[in-house]
């Protein structure tokens, strides 16, 4: 059944596949609030979604359907990056004006001297075995959680920094002497490190 | 049928090819904004909107179908 027979037979359009009844009993979430029969729903900005999104080798789609007008959205990509899904999703929902599906957090870069950056340097302790190393090179600042790919961070004001891809936000801690002794992630949750050097 | 009702008919449609021209041009507009507004979901004050072309081969996209 695809979204816009969907979106007809809600609406008591079309009942080819499904009766209005049955698609309304198939978009409503039965597990949780979220998981419907087939689809999800969103609740964006005041306005409800069906979506699913899938994924296979070097392949992603994702798909939004509104419930309230006939406004949707298919986007199918041969990647299996997913990052452009979003991009794409927030150019149409702007032009199109399509209720809570453009989707932004916005930033303020600051600039900071190679003297301040250097005080962030070190290695923080994330858990047992994991150390998150802060590093600087040609005026950039990095994070790097172990041996995985190192991300560039970007300062939003002194002590507070962030990442764009996956977007993590890191908060520096001083004691009373004004030194770095630990510092706050934020990515799923706040994650706490000590500075260990 | 009056004259003035058959004089009606080729106007119609007239209207109507004028209706679905510019019903066209603002659907090929609406697409170029479209190809021309990628914005990631974390933007830096004053992020310029990127072209589709350029993600997709900034991201090695191969192939992209929007409907």
């Amino acid at each position: 059944m695809n979204g816009q027979r969907a979106q007809l037979s809600l609406q008591d359009k079309s009942n080819k596949v499904l009766n209005q009844e049955m698609t309304k009993i198939r978009l409503t979430p039965y597990i949780d609030q979220s998981a419907a029969l087939g689809v999800f729903i969103d609740n964006r900005d005041r306005t409800k979604y069906f979506q699913h999104s899938g994924v296979d080798e070097g392949f992603i789609t994702q798909y939004y359907g509104s419930l309230e007008d006939g406004n949707g959205l298919i986007i199918m990509i041969n990647t299996s990056n997913g990052t452009i899904i979003q991009e794409i999703v927030n150019s149409i929902a702007k032009v199109y004006e399509f209720k809570g599906l453009y989707y932004s957090k916005q930033y303020k870069v600051v600039s900071l001297s190679d003297d301040v950056l250097q005080a962030y340097t070190g290695r923080y302790q994330m858990g047992p075995g994991l150390v998150l190393t802060i590093l600087t090179e040609d005026h950039h600042v990095f994070a790097q959680l172990g041996r995985q790919k190192k991300i560039e961070l970007f300062a939003e004001g002194n002590n507070k920094f962030f990442s764009k891809e996956p977007n993590v936000e890191i908060e520096f801690i001083r004691n009373n002497k004004g030194e770095i002794v630990k510092l706050l992630v934020n990515e799923d949750g706040v994650h706490e490190g000590q500075k260990i050097k | 049928m009056k004259a003035s009702s058959l004089l009606l008919i080729p106007a119609l449609t007239v209207l109507f090819a004028v209706q679905s021209c510019a019903q066209d041009i603002t659907i090929k507009e609406k697409i170029g904004q479209v190809e021309n507004g990628l914005l990631p979901p974390v933007q830096t004050e004053g992020q310029a909107a990127y072209n589709i072309n350029d993600r997709m081969a900034f991201y090695h996209v191969k192939h992209s179908r929007c409907t």
